[in-house]
């Protein structure tokens, strides 16, 4: 009886857990994508571009 | 000589588009030049040469002797030569369809897409980078997509070459998602 309800209770915590990762993890993507929009400038994008060329 | 490729040419043509279209150019330069070679033994020669043959005949037995080493499709074509009594030219088209195929494959179209114009400095960049890369000449063809971000695009057949803001936060995005 008192197994069971503490295996409960881990299950609830983990998906609490992945609930929070994910939505963390969504927060982080599009603050990540407004900063990037924002300061990206054309000296960044040509790096960028010349990195890729590199890579190849 | 002249007057045999002329009569080759279609039939190389032919093969070579149904080969494009099937993509499947690999066995059919490997299945024209195993019949071409067969084609040319001398006892072939003069099995093809003697009358009293069929053409369904003759193409049968060229067939058997090809056995695996001609793909399913290029029998028919060599049923077809037959009936049209074109199987001596199969050196000929064999060599035509290398040609087709080696120009096809020395160029290769290339699609750039970036977030901001690029200059022309950087065109030529990733062109060079591309075509030493894959070893072809490369037609490159320039687009602009302002949701990458930044960063560019780069796709050539069915290469993908992702260096983009937007592709770099989707690989992030994967990372913390899993």
């Amino acid at each position: 009886m008192k197994a069971g309800a503490k295996a409960e209770i881990d299950m609830e915590v983990n998906r609490a857990k992945e609930e929070l990762r994910g939505k963390i993890a969504g927060l982080a993507l599009a603050g990540a994508e407004k900063i990037l929009k924002a300061n990206i400038d054309e000296k960044a994008n040509s790096a960028l571009v010349d990195d890729l060329a590199a890579q190849l | 000589m002249a007057e045999l490729s002329t009569l080759a040419r279609p039939y190389a043509k032919a093969a070579f588009e149904y080969a494009v279209d099937a993509a499947d150019l690999k066995s059919w330069s490997d299945s024209l030049k195993a019949a071409s070679a067969v084609s040319q033994e001398e006892k072939v020669v003069q099995l093809l040469g003697a009358p009293g043959y069929t053409s369904e005949q003759r193409a049968t037995n060229t067939i058997e002797i090809c056995g695996n080493a001609i793909n399913e499709k290029s029998r028919g074509f060599l049923r077809v030569l037959a009936e049209n009594k074109r199987l001596g030219l199969l050196p000929q088209i064999s060599k035509q369809f290398e040609a087709l195929k080696a120009n096809r494959e020395k160029t290769i179209d290339i699609t750039v897409v970036s977030a901001v114009q690029l200059s022309d400095v950087q065109k030529n960049k990733l062109a060079s980078a591309l075509s030493a890369k894959l070893e072809r000449e490369v037609n490159m063809q320039a687009s602009i997509d302002v949701s990458l971000i930044g960063g560019a695009v780069v796709r050539a057949g069915d290469i993908v070459i992702d260096g983009s803001i937007c592709g770099k936060l989707s690989k992030l995005a994967q990372v913390l998602y899993s």
